[in-house]
């Protein structure tokens, strides 16, 4: 009797804790268009992000209208004419880190490399990329950076503003994740 | 037994492989104000619920050309030109104020428009936007030795214009509003018009593409006017760039002020004497969003 009761008491843990899971809803991305006449950059820190410590399993969602433009009539355009929020109001990448089960987190920085779903505009596409990874403080800091096309996903530059906003965009992603 | 209790353990693991994204969705929604529900300040000529973004200075050239009823003799009157200007500075969300200066009567005007409430949605939604616009007209003719009026006091240059713009955006695509309008005159034409003209205004637009759209204003005079009046309509199409938007319009009046397209409007659909017209507006950054991270 005795073992069934801890048993039981195992199971509500188990029940109402679950796995490891690490998540933050504040999460940065920033991304930046670089063209010979206008520098646009662009930044919102209420990106949530949660990850499966067990299976090395990530989401990162993204509020396309959380994005802030030092210029308000930007970011007017970003959501009704290229990113068209209404529709589309988030972003969406979806994935798993490879080789999760052979890597050792530490204090120092690890390389990592994430294979997973991109969704933007409405686009899905499978994508790789490197990223970084760390213990601080006991919470789970990543990093980002990669290169995406415009055309990949759906998103058209009139002809008349195609000088003023680059093909392809760089964007930073940084995230503090900590236990739930 | 003990098996039977072991084999209940896993049971939650498995059920744990739900979806990542589910423990994201439990977030309480944010407030989330509507945007871009005209593309421009103005709709035809009516004004929109719209006011320039916050440290944004809006220059609008609002250009008018004659009566399109003499056909290619005149190039659909695009010989005459009737003109006004302003700049229009955003300094909240909710305020901006301007002033400009019309050829037609020689107006000079300086206003506020004020955004009373904001639709939105999520945690606290509303329905409509309510904007307030005020403004003040100066008649700037030359004193005329047969218009005593306007020669013995400066007050009577005088008219107020008072607007309550009520919109909604109802979709992605279609905005439209409502503008009760108050307007004072100082001075009539004849001892037996009235100073105080009420007048209700519908507007609203169409978006074609996310670029272009269509748009319509209308003003219904309410109570009594002189024989001639026509009633203010306009009917144009946005084209907007990055920082400017182009409004090129026909409508039944040849001044784009409030006094004159409303309780002024000479032209008609019926007899062709309609006016071309477009606005032109560029944005200037004054400022930028004030951000740490910058």
């Amino acid at each position: 009797m005795f073992i069934m009761k801890r048993l039981l008491i195992l199971f509500i843990i188990s029940m109402s804790y679950g796995e490891d899971i690490y998540l933050t809803r504040q999460g940065i991305v920033e991304f930046f268009s670089s063209t010979p006449i206008e520098d646009i950059k662009a930044y919102n820190n209420q990106v949530s992000c949660v990850l499966n410590y067990e299976s090395g399993k990530f989401a990162f969602q993204v509020p396309i209208k959380g994005f802030m433009f030092k210029n308000g009539l930007m970011q007017e355009h970003f959501n009704e004419n290229y990113l068209e929020s209404d529709i589309y109001p988030k972003s969406i990448f979806k994935g798993m880190i490879n080789n999760w089960d052979s890597l050792a987190i530490n204090d120092s920085t690890l390389n990592i490399r994430l294979v997973g779903e991109l969704t933007i505009h409405g686009v899905t596409k499978t994508i790789e990329q490197n990223a970084t990874i760390w213990r601080k403080n006991g919470n789970l800091v990543g990093k980002c950076k990669f290169i995406i096309s415009l055309e990949d996903y759906d998103v058209k530059i009139p002809k008349i503003v195609r000088q003023n906003i680059a093909e392809l965009i760089e964007i930073n992603v940084n995230v503090n994740l900590s236990k739930r | 037994m003990k098996q039977f209790l072991l084999l209940f353990l896993f049971v939650p693991l498995f059920s744990q492989e739900e979806d990542l994204l589910d423990l994201l969705n439990d977030e309480e929604i944010k407030t989330e104000f509507v945007q871009a529900s005209f593309k421009g300040t103005r709709v035809v000529n009516a004004q929109s619920i719209e006011i320039p973004k916050p440290k944004i200075l809006q220059f609008m050239i609002q250009h008018r050309f004659g009566s399109i009823e003499n056909g290619f003799y005149d190039l659909f009157g695009t010989d005459y030109a009737s003109i006004r200007y302003d700049l229009h500075y955003g300094y909240s969300d909710k305020i901006s104020f301007g002033a400009g200066r019309s050829s037609y009567n020689k107006i000079y005007d300086i206003f506020f428009k004020t955004k009373l409430l904001r639709q939105s949605s999520g945690k606290s939604s509303l329905p409509i936007t309510i904007v307030l616009y005020n403004s003040i007209g100066i008649n700037s003719q030359k004193k005329a030795e047969n218009d005593i009026a306007i020669k013995e006091n400066f007050a009577n240059r005088i008219l107020y214009i008072n607007q309550i713009i009520i919109g909604r955006k109802f979709n992605r695509k279609l905005s439209l509003e409502v503008l009760p309008t108050y307007i004072h005159r100082n001075l009539v034409p004849k001892k037996s018009d009235s100073h105080s003209l009420i007048s209700f205004g519908f507007a609203g637009r169409y978006k074609l593409s996310n670029r272009v759209s269509l748009n319509l204003d209308y003003f219904l005079p309410i109570g009594e006017r002189a024989d001639l009046f026509n009633h203010g309509t306009g009917i144009g199409i946005d084209y907007e760039t990055g920082g400017h938007v182009f409004q090129i319009m026909i409508s039944t009046s040849q001044g784009p002020y409030e006094y004159t397209f409303i309780e002024n409007s000479t032209g008609s659909f019926n007899s062709s004497t309609l006016y071309l017209g477009f606005n032109i507006s560029r944005a200037f950054t004054l400022g930028s969003n004030k951000k740490e991270e910058w």
